[in-house]
């Protein structure tokens, strides 16, 4: 090539690499139009121009900075009164000499060479600047800064006490420090940090290597080097450290906060120290940075910086737990075992790792003092404030959410409740001596006044408990409640009160209405002149939920909207009897209403400086069902993923909130018509709390409504197992709604099998529980009369199963039972000859189905309805419509039930015998 | 020592005399620097530490520190002594690359190049292979070679470059960006 034919290519050559691909040929049929091999010479480069890499030619992101420290060498003097003595280290600020000062006193110091290629005025002016409130800190945990300046050449230059330490993640792996001592560091480095603070001085680039440990009088104190550099020296450098293409300090990726990392923002305040020592309690506990990942080894910067932004980390004991490979070493460097270093890292210490390390400031802990508190509670063994305040609340949700199956608590439930309680009225009792404006801030303090009756009497609950396979009886608990209360807080109606509220509540979570309500209007009474308030609304608000499942809608809606509006009630409660205006909104299957109430329930949750994020996650999970009522599936699976989310990175995501919001999701994915996803999300529960414990304590719901899923997809034997287990496991807990339940279930797959036998044995015991177990007209009783009509159509008793299934469906719920009893009578309209009113049901199933099905792809009964519509049409003579149906009907159900179900292998005959014809 | 300063107060005076204009300088400057950078690259490459990590860039500066030691200079004169440096370093770099390639079935001492890893694979021949073409883009652009070799042995920034050859910013980066292409089709090409 010449010379001046290059020229000509290089210039049409840049010009079309800036230009967007498809642009190009355009751009070169005008430039070349009179020169075809111009033009292919250009194409050719433009070829290889897509096959350079990236750093082809290019210098790795770490060359040299070409500052004028890369030449020291030990031996020399620096700055007339340093003899350099060896070189400690190289990073992003630029060198770091250990030197000895030989005026005006001989000591080793720390000199630290800011990299600075241009000594650019501006940096030493900041530099000097930053100097005096340097001198002014003065902590054990922060090494000393003795002085600032620049050499003639104007080489700025920091001298620091010279700390002899390891970083503080090396030095407690290399003494094998367990858990507590690594803490015991971990809050002197906070209390230094908050000094620090104090005097306005952030650092910015909190790390391990800034926080070095060091014995002094062979105790491991840990001392901060490096505070407030990141401010005071902005060169453009390279190392671990980022810095913008402007020369500006972001911070260690890892350690960055994330609005360090967002564009743009440069209000950078204390709270960013406070995400860095999260990340450093994280290594701490864990081993691992929270993003870091081993296996695929260094991950780009770019996705890194991205996950730390968006995602939310795992919880540190989930970290380790998932980190087969590493987490022996990480546990034995802890010197404990994997398993044991999960179970102390579980709970509170994940919580106070996921405060530390909240994306959003305003959630994080507001001080670095802060977070030292909470950890040194943990180290108390008092509850910490990361964790909700109160167990009881927690316990009361517990009961409160499944779906479906109409739950009676088990023996475990019940424990737990009481412990609430009992903790509940500890509490209440330390506030009389104290200051009401205090409350708030005593009350997680307040709770670990733990006695030793409370002690004694858990422990005689929980030996009890394990001694025989029963659960605790409701009267044995309710006789030693009443005791204890008696004995310790005889004198004072509002710890009277308390119990009286969560017996109330326990009856109501376990079905029996009726008996709960006298206990709560007493203790309504007994707190009428009480000034805790959140007490009262509590009570309040207790009571309302229960008038409302006595039928009192109005009247509950009403209590609920008043208690809100008290002055004075706390947002904690005020969000509580939100979520039961959302409840009152879903028992009416009114999808807006529930929806409307549960947003506002978790606003207010939001605006309490102690929300927790397990009750945060629960009130999401409560969103995903109005969401679901509403017919929004997609977005209810969105709600309840970000709640399993939350509770996994609070480390809960075995608690029994979790395994109850998990069982929602399932409910939700069946309602949706989804039955192999429900039957999945189910059998994913069953396993997670089965796996969890030695001793597991299996709810009969979620066994209930695992074989549900399984007669949906047309498992039956299996179902059938399922359902002979949930009879047993709910008889034995004496939970008769349970039994009811699982006994339809029973005779729904007998009556599938051909079985009529079994299933109207079946039928009528279910029958005899009913009266006392289910309120008539609620899903449940739908259910057994649903199936019974069922059963009536298979014996031919043609009148008896209109009666049912019209009955069914004249309740007018848009739920899956009124789709499945339009379908029975659609059945035997067509058995009868009546087939307009066949197609007429089979249509509204098809509607109430579609609506339920709302935004998923895929319903089993959609499938179901459409096979019917193709049986009708076939009738009528209409071949084309009735082979659309059973396409469209083969197709629902062949990716929502097992490939033999019964109807699905039916569509496929039709479906194949109308193509043949 | 003693020598060492008188060399640092001619490198320096050369060094200004190029920069004002005089080629002569230069041809004075450059034995000097050559020498130097030989030396010390010598140095480097010989060390038997297999981790050791030699930096063309890093190499440069080092004797640029030597030569001009804790003076200040300006810097001016400093990307002016790197452009020179670079055209220097790269005739070393290559030099020993070929040698090693000649006696790797002796099994000598391997030296990574931290540079010059980007050169996918076998680092001896990529480093010969550019080399080589290099020459061939100097034939048709001797001004773009010399912003390869500045840029890629020399570490020097397309502003430092565009400072010494007294090229508009946006030219340097064209010819940086087209060069890189037409170098990585020429050194693809079967030899």
């Amino acid at each position: 090539m010449t010379v001046e034919r290059w020229q000509r290519v290089k210039e049409l050559l840049h010009h079309a690499m800036q230009l967007a691909p498809e642009g190009r040929a355009r751009f070169l049929d005008d430039a070349c139009a009179a020169e075809p091999g111009l033009r292919a010479e250009v194409e050719s480069l433009l070829v290889a121009d897509a096959q350079v890499p990236a750093d082809f030619l290019l210098p790795p992101p770490t060359a040299p900075d070409p500052d004028g420290s890369d030449g020291l060498q030990a031996g020399q003097t620096f700055a007339g009164n340093f003899r350099l003595l060896s070189k400690l280290g190289e990073g992003g600020m630029g060198q770091v000499w250990l030197a000895e000062q030989t005026s005006p006193v001989r000591r080793q110091v720390a000199l630290k060479l800011i990299k600075a290629g241009m000594y650019d005025e501006a940096i030493v002016q900041r530099f000097k600047s930053e100097r005096q409130s340097l001198a002014i800190m003065d902590h054990p945990a922060i090494a000393k800064v003795f002085e600032a300046g620049t050499t003639l050449q104007g080489q700025p230059y920091l001298v620091m006490e010279y700390v002899a330490g390891l970083p503080i993640t090396e030095y407690c792996d290399q003494k094998k420090l367990g858990i507590r001592q690594r803490l015991e560091l971990f809050v002197q480095a906070c209390e230094g940090v908050q000094h620090a603070h104090q005097k306005a001085i952030i650092h910015r680039d909190l790390k391990p290597p800034n926080i070095l440990v060091v014995e002094v009088d062979g105790k491991p104190v840990p001392r901060i080097i490096d505070f407030g550099l990141a401010k005071a020296s902005a060169p453009r450098a390279a190392g671990d450290s980022v810095f913008t293409q402007f020369g500006h300090f972001l911070g260690t990726p890892g350690y960055m906060s994330p609005e360090q990392l967002a564009p743009g923002v440069h209000d950078v305040d204390t709270r960013t120290d406070v995400y860095s020592l999260g990340v450093v309690l994280y290594v701490l506990l864990s081993g691992q940075k929270p993003f870091e990942t081993r296996r695929e080894g260094q991950q780009p910067l770019d996705q890194l910086l991205r996950k730390q932004r968006e995602d939310e980390p795992p919880s540190p004991s989930a970290k380790v737990q998932s980190d087969r490979e590493s987490s022996a070493a990480i546990a034995e460097a802890r010197g404990t075992d994997r398993r044991q270093l999960v179970s102390v890292l579980r709970g509170d210490l994940d919580c106070i790792a996921s405060k530390a390390l909240d994306r959003d400031r305003a959630r994080r802990y507001g001080a670095a003092s802060e977070l030292a508190d909470d950890v040194r509670r943990y180290l108390n063994h008092e509850p910490v404030l990361a964790r909700p305040a109160s167990i009881g609340y927690r316990v009361r949700k517990y009961a409160r959410r499944h779906r479906v199956a109409v739950v009676a608590a088990g023996g475990l439930a019940l424990l737990l409740a009481a412990f609430g309680v009992l903790q509940a009225l500890q509490l209440r009792h330390t506030i009389h001596e104290r200051d009401r404006a205090n409350y708030q801030r005593d009350r997680a303090l307040a709770l670990v006044a733990r006695n030793r009756a409370v002690q004694d009497f858990l422990d005689l609950l929980i030996t009890e408990a394990a001694q025989s396979d029963k659960p605790v009886s409701v009267s044995d608990m309710l006789a030693r409640s009443e005791l204890l209360a008696a004995s310790e807080f005889r004198d004072d109606p509002e710890d009277h009160a308390a119990v009286l509220d969560m017996l109330g509540i326990h009856y109501h979570t376990t079905g029996n209405d009726a008996q709960a309500q006298p206990l709560l209007r007493q203790a309504l009474d007994e707190v009428a002149n009480s000034r805790d308030l959140d007490l009262r609304a509590q009570i309040r608000c207790d009571h309302a939920i229960v008038l409302g499942a006595l039928g009192a809608v109005a009247e509950a809606t009403a209590t609920l909207n008043a208690v809100i509006e008290v002055p004075g009630t706390s947002d904690e409660q005020a969000a509580e009897c939100l979520e039961y205006l959302s409840y009152i909104a879903q028992d009416a299957n009114d999808g807006a209403g529930a929806l409307k109430y549960g947003n506002l329930a978790l606003e207010r949750l939001r605006r309490s400086p102690h929300a927790s994020p397990v009750t945060e996650a629960d009130f999401i999970g409560s969103i995903g069902f109005a969401e679901h009522l509403g017919g929004h599936n997609a977005q209810a699976e969105l709600d309840y993923a970000r709640a399993l989310q939350m509770f996994a990175r609070a480390g809960r995501e075995r608690s029994a909130e979790a395994i109850s919001v998990r069982n929602n999701w399932g409910i939700v994915s069946d309602g949706a018509g989804d039955s192999k996803r429900a039957l999945e999300i189910f059998e994913q529960t069953l396993q997670m709390v089965t796996q969890d414990s030695g001793k597991p304590q299996v709810p009969p719901y979620l066994v209930g409504n695992l074989a549900r899923q399984l007669e949906n997809v047309g498992r039956f034997d299996e179902a059938r197992a399922r359902y002979a287990q949930c009879v047993e496991m709910a008889a034995k807990s004496s939970n008769a709604a349970q039994s009811m339940y699982c006994l339809v279930g029973l005779g729904s797959v007998s009556v599938s099998q051909g079985d009529s036998g079994a299933a109207a044995d079946y039928l009528a015991q279910a029958f005899a529980l009913a009266a006392g177990a289910v309120p008539a007209g609620s899903p449940p009783a739908l259910g057994l009369l649903l199936t019974q009509g069922r059963l009536a159509l298979e014996r031919g008793s043609m009148a008896e199963a209109r009666t049912a299934l019209t009955s069914v469906i004249s309740g007018q719920r848009p739920i899956a039972t009124t789709v499945r009893a339009l379908l029975a009578r659609s059945e035997l309209n067509m058995r009868e000859g009546r087939v307009e009113d066949a197609g007429a049901d089979a249509r509204q199933a098809l509607a109430v189905s579609q609506m339920l099905q709302g935004g998923i792809a895929y319903s089993s009964r959609t499938g179901l309805a459409w096979l019917m519509i193709g049986r009708v049409r076939s009738a009528q003579g209409d071949a084309p419509a009735a082979h659309a149906a059973f396409q469209t009907a083969v197709d629902h159900l062949s990716h929502t039930v097992d490939a033999n179900y019964p109807a699905l292998l039916d569509a496929q005959r039709r479906l194949g015998a109308g193509a043949a014809g | 020592m003693s020598d060492r300063s008188g060399q640092v107060s001619d490198v320096s005076d050369l060094l200004h005399h190029w920069v004002q204009g005089d080629e002569k300088a230069l041809h004075t400057l450059i034995p000097v620097v050559y020498k130097e950078l030989r030396r010390l690259a010598h140095h480097h490459l010989k060390s038997e530490r297999p981790d050791h990590t030699l930096q063309s860039t890093a190499l440069i500066h080092e004797v640029y520190l030597r030569m001009m030691g804790a003076q200040p200079v300006a810097l001016q004169n400093r990307a002016h002594f790197i452009a020179v440096a670079s055209r220097l370093m790269r005739q070393i770099l290559v030099d020993y690359a070929r040698g090693r390639r000649a006696d790797k079935r002796d099994g000598g001492c391997r030296i990574s190049f931290e540079n010059l890893a980007v050169l996918a694979g076998n680092g001896d021949a990529e480093l010969v292979a550019l080399d080589q073409a290099l020459d061939q883009l100097s034939r048709i652009d001797e001004r773009q070679g010399q912003i390869v070799e500045m840029k890629f042995f020399g570490g020097l920034s397309a502003a430092e470059i565009s400072q010494v050859l007294g090229l508009s910013r946006a030219t340097v980066d064209r010819d940086w960006a087209t060069a890189r292409v037409w170098l990585h089709r020429q050194m693809a090409r079967p030899a």
